[in-house]
């Protein structure tokens, strides 16, 4: 055994445990990865084809399937918007809750808490809104390890910003470090995974040894570089890690409400981002099926048992999660905060560019697929864990990357193909006059959700500030009216673009979110 | 104040069967509800098939009634109206509105189908575009004669006996449209659809000739032995509803009027078996002519189902769709006319006057 391996886990040792891509391996185990990489987007494809020929030759069939369906899908609306009213709730609760006195029976004095901010040129006013917030945290500041990871590639003006936040937090925290990811290592792909990977290993050797940090005291937050956290983040963490079955084989996750400039935001970009949010509000209540999302925590000795994040893959904020179960066995769990941080929503100064922007991070979120063929390969693999706990985690995932990219293709658009497509004996017959209106009603239904969906929003949201006008509570709450339009766009399309590009083996790297705010002051 | 926990997978598993139960009762009942099923507690069936009416009007502000029902009034974007649930057999559909005829039809109405119809009202005063060979300076169009007395003028015209000599402009629309009227086009038919036409006319011993057929959409309007037929002869999957279509009896007694139909006395209506199948379809059907001499066909602008006739005492509308009778409308009443429909307009000419019978009204 390498001795540089040796604080890994068992099966984090393998040499395929960090794949990214089917051509990282070889023999079987490359078709075998590539069969898996293909398998997602054939299933979509092949679904939606599927429905359009049902609807040409056997468009009874397509009828009875598209009702079926479309029932299914006002159950399953109401289902979710069963859990999301509960987490609503909670969310609430949780904010009004005094989590200083709650950790006050604890010893937590011993524990750190390593903040890794991966940015590229974000501006100033951005890095410098997140460093305020932690500095600002209901928690000892001296605690805080903050990491502020630069990338070598972004040029002269990330380091000068870098330097420049240094100066002025340094003495706030406990220990603030900056790291420069070099831009030239082989075989990493350019992104966030590699970034934080770098910046775990600096703090190790610079931070956590030298003053002799154990790494089972040390909870790593790894936040995009816009998250701004709500003053009792760190005291909610530690109650949380004092309260998990295992605490040391957990990851923690907030929820992300994407606040920092929802006022400044196209209506397009609040609905995106808030049915993101609701979302993850959704999974917060079903905690056996979470993976990790965006920002979250995690301590730092169950980071370092797996060598840390993929630097080969674009998705690393759930694939760590996935790292992280098929090395413990299985054994591992995520924990739900149902405490939020607050990050920017997808703005640019044009219409048009944040749509881009949008249609671009979401496929990147989607691309998250490729999580999908990591789970299959290793569920293989690893035998440690349960056979049917690795078929019902292996098909719920699948289950949710084929609905997230067929479910509102085959409902807004395929619904009324029999009807076009049906020819002359379907189109005569009460169910193809039907067909319509029974699905626009059964839609209609599930839209009362969006009512939902509104207040909720609107309750989540930050103070209005001076300048807008009350009339702009009337835009958010008729916004929703978009969802039909973004789930498509934003969410069908791109899945189907990640997928697609994934099964032809056209590998996506990773795009970096701009950060758009109105008075930005850039690098 | 303690934070609660997520959802128990207990209660999650108890909303989730509800939810699923939910679905397999529902599903059969909206399966049934779609198809054309009516709960009919009554009945000693349960279940009892339904069909459906659907009526298209081709204008707004009209009244569609069924059974003498008020079900719809016609706006910009509804001018149709489907009506389902309907017991199966002979149903009455009239289409009315203000100042224009009545349309009526007795449609039957077959279990788990929908049998369609398109409505036209023609004004019950025409209103016309004079168009002479010459204009005044000031642009009034100068008549020989009076024009029609029941048609309603919408532009400016003098007499002109009543003009002192002046100068007169030549109106170069009436030169074109004299050439259109002495011209009949001759229409070089695809190889496919005279080949229709011809295998069905040659056992009629057919006198027909391609100068006087027309064809749009699929459908050939063309004369034989002075009647004038309308043959589907395209694509038979886009064939329309009222081809081939079955008979079925009617619920009232004939009636040599349109309006008097509308208000005949109805019978019981005579229940219908399941829509039948033709056995051998021959897409052709014969145009009503009143019994009278036809001097021009031509269809209707912008429709394949509806064809205009130019008869001995008038320009008049007819519908393809012989289902129960055509409904026919008096579009310019008048000896003798003669008819074109040319880009889009259509033309009467009454001697040396001619008109442009102003649509869409």
């Amino acid at each position: 055994m390498n001795t540089e391996d040796s604080h890994l886990l068992p099966y984090a040792r393998r040499k395929d445990f960090k794949v990214g891509r089917a051509v990282e391996l070889s023999g079987r185990d490359k078709k075998i990865y590539r069969f898996l990489e293909i398998l997602p987007g054939v299933a979509s494809w092949v679904t939606l084809i599927t429905v359009v020929l049902l609807s040409v030759y056997v468009p009874f069939i397509a009828a009875y399937f598209i009702i079926a369906f479309a029932v299914y899908w006002v159950l399953k609306t109401a289902f979710l918007s069963f859990h999301l009213r509960h987490n609503w709730a909670r969310l609430r609760k949780n904010l009004k809750v005094d989590w200083a006195k709650m950790i006050e029976r604890f010893e937590y004095g011993h524990l750190y808490h390593v903040v890794i901010l991966p940015f590229y040129q974000e501006g100033e006013d951005v890095v410098d809104a997140t460093l305020s917030s932690m500095a600002n945290a209901n928690y000892d500041t001296k605690s805080l390890v903050i990491v502020l990871a630069a990338e070598e590639r972004a040029g002269e003006g990330a380091q000068k910003v870098a330097e420049k936040m240094r100066e002025k937090w340094a003495d706030t925290f406990g220990y603030f470090l900056v790291s420069t990811h070099p831009g030239d290592i082989v075989g990493e792909l350019a992104g966030k995974g590699s970034n934080a990977t770098w910046a775990a290993e600096e703090v190790r050797t610079k931070v956590l040894d030298p003053h002799g940090i154990r790494y089972n005291h040390t909870l790593v937050s790894i936040f995009d570089i816009d998250t701004v956290i709500y003053p009792d983040y760190f005291n909610c963490l530690v109650w949380h890690f004092m309260t998990a079955r295992r605490p040391l084989k957990s990851s923690y996750q907030p929820v992300p409400v994407f606040n920092n400039n929802i006022w400044d935001a196209s209506p397009l970009s609040r609905v995106v981002a808030m049915s993101s949010t609701f979302w993850e509000m959704v999974q917060q209540e079903r905690p056996e099926r979470m993976a990790t999302f965006s920002s979250h925590s995690v301590s730092f000795q169950a980071l370092y048992e797996i060598g840390y994040w993929q630097t080969n893959m674009v998705s690393e904020d759930s694939r760590i999660y996935w790292n992280l179960l098929v090395a413990n066995d299985g054994e591992y769990d995520v924990v739900p905060l149902s405490y939020p941080v607050s990050m920017d929503a997808n703005a640019a100064p044009t219409l048009w560019g944040t749509i881009k922007n949008i249609y671009k991070q979401h496929r990147r979120w989607t691309y998250g697929v490729e999580n999908l063929v990591y789970i299959g390969y290793h569920f293989m693999k690893n035998k440690n864990i349960a056979l049917k706990i690795r078929i019902k985690i292996f098909l719920r995932q699948a289950e949710g990357y084929w609905s997230l990219v067929t479910n509102p293709i085959m409902l807004f658009i395929l619904g009324w193909a029999p009807i076009f497509l049906g020819g002359r004996v379907f189109h005569e017959t009460v169910l193809s006059y039907n067909l319509p209106i029974v699905v626009r009603n059964l839609l209609t239904l599930s839209m009362f959700g969006l009512i939902i969906s509104s207040i909720i929003s609107l309750t989540l949201m930050p103070a209005r500030p001076d300048g807008k006008s009350r009339l702009s509570y009337i835009v958010m709450a008729v916004q929703w009216f978009l969802v039909p339009i973004t789930m498509i766009t934003f969410s069908s399309l791109p899945g189907l673009d990640a997928q697609t590009r994934l099964m032809l083996g056209k590998y996506m790297g990773f795009w970096v979110t701009p950060k758009h705010r109105k008075d930005d002051k850039t690098a | 104040m303690e934070p609660t926990q997520p959802l128990s997978i207990k209660k999650r598993k108890i909303v989730f069967t509800l939810l699923v139960l939910l679905f397999i009762i529902v599903l059969p009942f909206l399966y049934l509800y779609a198809t054309g099923y009516k709960l009919n507690l009554d009945a000693t069936d349960t279940f009892v098939s339904t069909g459906g009416i659907y009526v298209a009007a081709d204008r707004t502000g009209a009244e569609i009634y069924i059974d003498d029902e008020l079900v719809r009034e016609t706006r910009a974007f509804r001018r149709a109206f489907y009506a389902q649930g309907l017991e199966t057999g002979t149903h009455k559909v009239h289409v009315q509105k203000p100042e224009s005829h009545t349309w009526v039809k007795e449609l039957p109405v077959y279990p788990h189908v929908v049998t369609e119809a398109q409505a036209f009202n023609m004004p019950l005063v025409p209103q016309v575009r004079v168009i002479s060979a010459h204009r005044t300076a000031a642009g009034e169009t100068v008549l020989p004669e009076e024009p029609i007395a029941h048609a309603s003028t919408t532009n400016e015209y003098v007499l002109e006996d009543s003009l002192s000599p002046t100068v007169l402009l030549d109106d170069t629309e009436h030169q074109t449209l004299v050439q259109v009227f002495d011209d009949e086009a001759v229409v070089s038919l695809p190889s496919r659809i005279q080949e229709g036409i011809d295998s069905f006319l040659s056992s009629e011993e057919a006198t027909t000739t391609a100068t006087t057929t027309k064809v749009a959409n699929g459908v050939a309007l063309y004369e034989s032995e002075g009647y004038v037929y309308a043959r589907y002869v395209g694509e038979e999957e886009n064939m329309p509803y009222y081809y081939c279509a079955p008979e079925y009896e009617l619920l009232s007694e004939e009636v040599e009027t349109v309006e008097g139909v509308a208000f005949a006395d109805t019978h019981d209506d005579i229940l219908l078996d399941e829509a039948p199948m033709a056995e051998v379809c021959d897409p052709t059907i014969q145009l009503d002519d009143k019994e009278q001499i036809i001097t021009a066909f031509d269809f209707y602008p912008g429709s394949s189902d509806i064809v205009i006739l130019a008869l001995e005492d008038g320009i008049y509308v007819v519908e393809i769709d012989d289902r129960g009778w055509q409904n026919m409308q008096p579009l310019l009443l008048g000896d003798s006319l003669d008819m074109r429909v040319y880009n889009g307009g259509v033309y009467a000419l009454d001697g040396a006057i001619m008109y442009q019978i102003l649509l869409n009204t």
